[in-house]
């Protein structure tokens, strides 16, 4: 028996009917209130879509929309492009907005909201923390590098520590390793896991994780190529356990 | 695997270049052999329809790296997939509705094991996934 339940959303597809030359190439929607849908396209626009009311707004950027993430509290949104553009809006016609023309010349592959005062973006090369200030017409950002140059990053996400509320572990999924950093107080890489010998070059990890339930620590799935791999993060401590 | 996460906590979900999604307790991958038990499943997504994976840079020797990722996302307790028709997501069933189903077509041993394992720990689950299903074990 499958243990899952298969829904497809009227809304959004109604969206993509009126226009058969435009297709969707990123989404996000938001986890806790499941209100705000917002799409990327291949010609530049943004879909910031209210399901409670179907309301739409358009946004418009110069190039293919890489990325687009929602803040987990609404309040905000961001999306990326594949010529280094980067929009942070304030969501459902708030007027804050902030537009970076040219990051730093390579595509932003994704980007994901920490909290509203935080995001990571990860182009192919670097991972930067953006810590965000709302100046009710825009946002100050000052950056800070999470990760430095490195080849074929693929994925970026970020793990809470139990322990420490006010932190968190970015992942950092590459094509020949994953990297694990500490976001606070200034980033820094604490450990890494290579590629195992018996991965064939070509395959691309992906990350995610789990909390244990009882015992206060978070465990690292890696899935690689036929692999699943269990690490467990004690603190600063990475340990493959499975 | 071309993707993967984990959904409520609980399950490991990939999906392989067929985009069949396989789902497994973290018990059922990790401890299975030694302890028995565990619960999976599986699901076969319209692999026609889904959209392509995207380009996310150009090697040194003009070659690809594409990367599913923003065409698949982690929702939660569900996945949503980008296809040719619109958005799809696969919601993993609660614990609760997972016995109620189980109960409603009869598979009563099925029902009764996955509540057993979930008391057990082998399942993870909270205090209140718990109470839910409380009344369906002696």
């Amino acid at each position: 028996m499958s243990p899952i339940e298969v829904i497809k959303h009227k809304t959004i597809s109604q969206l993509l009917t009126q226009n058969d030359s435009v297709k969707l190439t990123s989404f996000a929607i938001s986890i806790f209130s499941q209100k705000l849908f917002l799409a990327g396209t291949n010609t530049g626009e943004i879909i910031e879509c209210d399901l409670t009311s179907s309301k739409i707004k358009r946004y418009q950027l110069s190039s293919e929309v890489m990325t687009v993430d929602i803040c987990r509290d609404d309040s905000m949104w961001a999306a990326g492009t594949s010529k280094s553009e980067i929009m942070v809006r304030k969501s459902l016609g708030g007027w804050a907005k902030k537009v970076i023309n040219d990051f730093n010349s390579r595509p932003i592959i994704q980007i994901r909201f920490v909290n509203k005062n935080c995001m990571l973006v990860a182009t192919d090369r670097t991972v930067t923390k953006f810590k965000l200030t709302d100046m009710k017409l825009t946002y100050e950002i000052k950056f800070e590098p999470v990760t430095y140059e490195q080849a074929e990053i693929v994925q970026i996400m970020f793990m809470p520590l139990p322990d420490i509320p006010n932190n968190a572990v970015v992942l950092t999924a590459s094509m020949n390793k994953v990297e694990f950093s500490l976001l606070d107080p200034t980033p820094r890489v604490v450990s890494h896991i290579p590629k195992p010998d018996y991965i064939e070059q070509g395959w691309q990890p992906v990350v995610s994780w789990m909390i244990h339930v009882e015992k206060s620590f978070c465990y690292v799935i890696i899935f690689w190529k036929d692999f699943i791999f269990l690490v467990k993060n004690d603190q600063d401590e990475f340990v493959l356990c499975g | 695997m071309i993707w993967g996460t984990v959904l409520s906590n609980r399950i490991v979900c990939y999906v392989d270049e067929e985009y069949n999604m396989e789902l497994r307790s973290v018990e059922y991958l990790f401890a299975s052999f030694a302890s028995g038990g565990g619960f999976g499943g599986s699901h076969q997504l319209p692999k026609d329809r889904m959209v392509d994976t995207r380009v996310i840079c150009t090697r040194a020797d003009g070659s690809l790296t594409k990367s599913p990722h923003e065409r698949v996302r982690a929702l939660g307790n569900s996945v949503g997939f980008l296809t040719k028709d619109g958005l799809v997501k696969a919601r993993l069933l609660s614990i609760k509705e997972l016995v109620e189903i189980y109960i409603d077509k009869g598979k009563w041993l099925p029902a009764l094991r996955l509540c057993v394992e979930v008391f057990k720990g082998k399942i993870v689950a909270t205090k209140q996934e718990k109470d839910e299903i409380q009344s369906h074990v002696p």
